[in-house]
């Protein structure tokens, strides 16, 4: 019995994916259960699982995107169970019949149609598989080196080719954080503003509460918080502006750029201004682990109406985010460092600070609300407000 | 504090080797330097792959100090 492994409609919208990562190599024993692949869909990463235990073929390789439903390999009991099948001409998925009246596997035939080679000169005995046809280029003096280092669009005017170490496609994800920093440097006037926050106080706060509840909350779940509040104040920046109009989100819904699978992201914690601290602290703490854990689902990305960006970690003390979708602001908060402040007129220390750093759309936003919408953030983070939201 | 939990902290949150040595059992995410947010993912991530065992993004969103990750090491070892 063969178990045909199909890529499944993910999402509604979803025409095709791509297969990222083959996890089994081919010809490898499965178990029923395990996870055979990851595909990529526009919106999100799922891996395919094992139905049944046997042996798995693959005939779709990493990195092509193909349509849903259509078939990417087999689990059968026994691999001459799937050739038979194959040479039965049952499993048309994976093989079609050529012009010339041979058979050749879908990787035989994308290799042929990449190179452009007729698969009627390549010899093979029964069913032309892709081996033949690496074999039959390295004869013609094309090794699978060389061969690879033909794939991609040809390299700008101007580049020299031997600078190029190599060239490879960007996956799903990637392809779709591109188009969302092109599209938003397209339709956005952004603006830049920037404001220094003390915080020893706040830390302090969250370092007693860790101490007595045991809670997960950072910084950044209390800076979330503050934006919320500050959105719920100022309505303007939970908009975007769309041909001459402004409109203006119903929700406060605030996504958190992480990284995932080696792009960005933006999941969304909703309705932050009616959460308290404490909760928010939990969905991020979870977003962060389904990042870890690859178990993004489409839903964790819809809805966003203003993003935090944080680069702390890597201890970034200024940069200029860009805005996120169909939004008029994001809000970037960097490391905390210690720096000169003012305690009292004419009474300099040091004190811990953090600099929040945002980008508006000024045809939206003008700069002195933008100021007073940091200013709101800035005290609720300075003040003993926290300590009653915490 | 056992020395294969202060290596996976050390490592995990790129401590040096006196940062390390000062990781006690009440050190916690508001006391350990690095014990961010990317500093947490890489501690779980370390303790999953050490230990050989799976923890659950609600039980890891509890672990805020040494002594909750020991308690949490030790059952799952247990089970």
């Amino acid at each position: 019995m063969i178990q045909k492994i199909f890529i499944p409609q993910v999402n509604v919208n979803d025409q095709s994916a791509t297969v990222v990562r083959w996890y089994v190599a081919e010809s490898s024993f499965v178990n029923k259960g395990e996870a055979l692949c990851l595909i990529e869909t526009q919106k999100a990463a799922s891996d395919i699982y094992a139905d049944k235990s046997g042996y798995l073929r693959i005939v779709c390789p990493e990195g092509r995107e193909v349509s849903t439903g259509m078939v990417i390999g087999y689990v059968s009991d026994s691999l001459e169970e799937v050739l038979l099948e194959e040479n039965d001409g049952s499993l048309k998925n994976s093989q079609n019949n050529l012009a010339s009246g041979r058979r050749a596997t879908v990787k035989a035939q994308l290799l042929a149609k990449k190179f452009n080679i007729d698969l009627a000169d390549v010899p093979a005995d029964g069913v032309v598989k892709e081996s033949d046809v690496y074999l039959f280029l390295e004869k013609k003096g094309s090794t699978r080196e060389t061969c690879s280092s033909q794939e991609g669009t040809a390299m700008p005017a101007g580049v020299e080719q031997d600078l190029i170490g190599s060239v490879e496609p960007l996956s799903s994800i990637q392809k779709k954080v591109c188009s969302a920093v092109e599209e938003s440097l397209r339709r956005n006037v952004g603006s830049y503003i920037s404001v220094e926050v003390r915080v020893d106080k706040v830390l302090a706060v969250i370092k007693e509460y860790v101490s007595l509840k045991r809670k997960m909350v950072r910084l950044n779940d209390v800076i979330i918080k503050a934006a919320g509040l500050a959105l719920k104040k100022f309505p303007l920046m939970n908009a975007f502006y769309w041909k001459g109009q402004i409109a203006r989100y119903r929700s406060i819904n605030i996504g958190i750029i992480m990284d995932y699978q080696g792009s960005l992201v933006a999941p969304v914690i909703k309705d932050v201004s009616e959460k308290t601290v404490e909760q928010i602290a939990v969905e991020s703490g979870l977003l962060q682990m389904k990042a870890l854990k690859n178990q993004f689902v489409p839903e964790d990305f819809a809805g966003g109406t203003f993003t935090v960006t944080n680069l702390s970690g890597l201890g970034v003390k200024h940069f200029m985010p860009i805005i996120y979708g169909y939004q008029s602001s994001i809000l970037g908060v960097s490391a905390e460092h210690l720096s000169c402040v003012e305690d009292g007129p004419s009474t300099p220390r040091m004190g811990r600070v953090i600099n929040l750093e945002m980008t508006y759309d000024h045809r939206l936003v003008n700069g002195i609300q933008a100021a007073v919408f940091l200013k709101e953030i800035k005290s609720f983070i300075e003040t003993a407000e926290i300590e009653k939201e915490v | 504090m056992d020395d294969v939990l202060r290596l996976i902290f050390k490592e995990a949150l790129a401590l040096t080797d006196i940062d390390a040595q000062q990781i006690r059992e009440d050190s916690s995410i508001v006391t350990v330097k690095g014990w961010d947010s990317l500093g947490h993912l890489r501690l779980i991530a370390a303790l999953e792959k050490t230990y050989g065992i799976t923890i659950d993004p609600l039980e890891a969103i509890d672990l805020v100090d040494v002594t909750a990750i020991q308690n949490l090491v030790s059952k799952k070892k247990s089970l």
